[in-house]
């Protein structure tokens, strides 16, 4: 079983496809401001995440992960 | 937690899938044209596979006793007529004039039981996933596999009914969604989910029966050349294999 932040991303992954490939079905002008509207939202909230966790754990894990205390931190995960 | 979002992401997927129909946007009207009486034919075979090798056997097997399903299956026969009468009721009294807004209740119909086939999805779904998350994903790959060739029949069937490609693909996607609420059903109040099942399987295997027999199978009988006879005969025998395939691929996946 993969961890939320992994769902996360997959719930993610799958609302953008869906709303871009709506997007591009959709004819109309407002349905479609609307549908861009929220793809951009879903786009920043991933992107908020990955700058905000996975970007800094990333780098701790570069600078310290050969540190015995890093390692021996309780993880939340 | 991870139990809640694995479901949400399962069930997502298999709405992703509806959109695998986006194919008919592509195609030429003449060729789209031509293939669509194709199409209708692989949604009985897909229809009636789907009814009578898949959701009324599942729901003898749930339940235990066969009268008791047969009699809910004619239960979902009859709403389904009466549906009808009531959608060709409001269609006769609610007439809309504009070019090209005529739409039959056939594909009307059959937006609404493949909204409740995939409210019925969403439900098995996340019924498997609470059981063990193994066999929630391996009951979700099951449902993709089945759902792809019933969206094609589905598409073929409300562009017969008179949408258009891109409204036909849209409706379909919209009715799909229904597997979200159906999982979540499930995730909230897991016991009256799971003895829902033993009406709601039953009631859509009698809708698919009640939209193949009769709004279905006499749009085949519209034409009827040569090519169309084996062409339809064809597909319905397709849509059919198709089912069998599914359940003997569910029953490899689903057997330890």
């Amino acid at each position: 079983m993969a961890d939320t932040d992994t769902y996360l991303h997959l719930i993610g992954l799958q609302i953008l496809a869906i709303l871009g490939i709506v997007m591009i079905i959709q004819g109309e002008r407002p349905p479609k401001r609307a549908l861009s509207g929220a793809f951009l939202l879903v786009l920043g909230m991933l992107l908020a995440h990955v700058v905000s966790h996975i970007l800094p754990d990333h780098f701790a894990r570069f600078v310290y992960g050969t540190h015995r205390e890093y390692r021996s931190l309780p993880r939340q995960d | 937690m991870t139990i809640y979002l694995a479901t949400i992401a399962a069930s997502l997927a298999v709405s992703l899938c509806s959109l695998s129909s986006a194919f008919a946007l592509w195609m030429p009207a003449a060729t789209l044209k031509r293939v669509v009486p194709f199409l209708v034919a692989l949604a009985v075979g897909v229809l009636l596979g789907d009814a009578f090798i898949h959701l009324i056997p599942d729901a003898v097997e749930r339940r235990g006793s066969v009268s008791d399903v047969c009699l809910t299956v004619l239960v979902g026969v009859f709403g389904f007529f009466v549906l009808e009468k009531l959608v060709r009721w409001r269609h006769d009294h609610n007439v809309d004039t504009r070019p090209g807004a005529e739409i039959l209740p056939l594909a009307k119909m059959n937006l609404i039981g493949d909204a409740i086939h995939n409210f019925v999805d969403g439900i098995l779904i996340a019924g498997s996933f609470l059981a063990d998350p193994i066999l929630g994903w391996t009951t979700t790959l099951a449902i993709v596999a089945h759902e792809v060739p019933q969206e094609l029949g589905d598409v073929g069937a409300l562009l017969r009914g008179g949408y258009s490609p891109r409204q036909a693909v849209l409706n379909n996607f919209y009715c799909s969604l229904s597997v979200v609420p159906g999982a979540l059903f499930t995730l909230l109040l897991s016991q009256l989910a799971e003895s829902s099942l033993l009406v709601l399987l039953p009631i859509a295997a009698g809708g698919f029966i009640y939209i193949a027999a009769s709004d279905l199978i006499p749009v085949l009988h519209e034409r009827s050349t040569l090519r169309h006879l084996g062409g339809q005969s064809a597909s319905f025998a397709l849509g059919i294999a198709f089912m069998q395939g599914i359940v003997m691929l569910e029953q490899t996946l689903l057997t330890p």
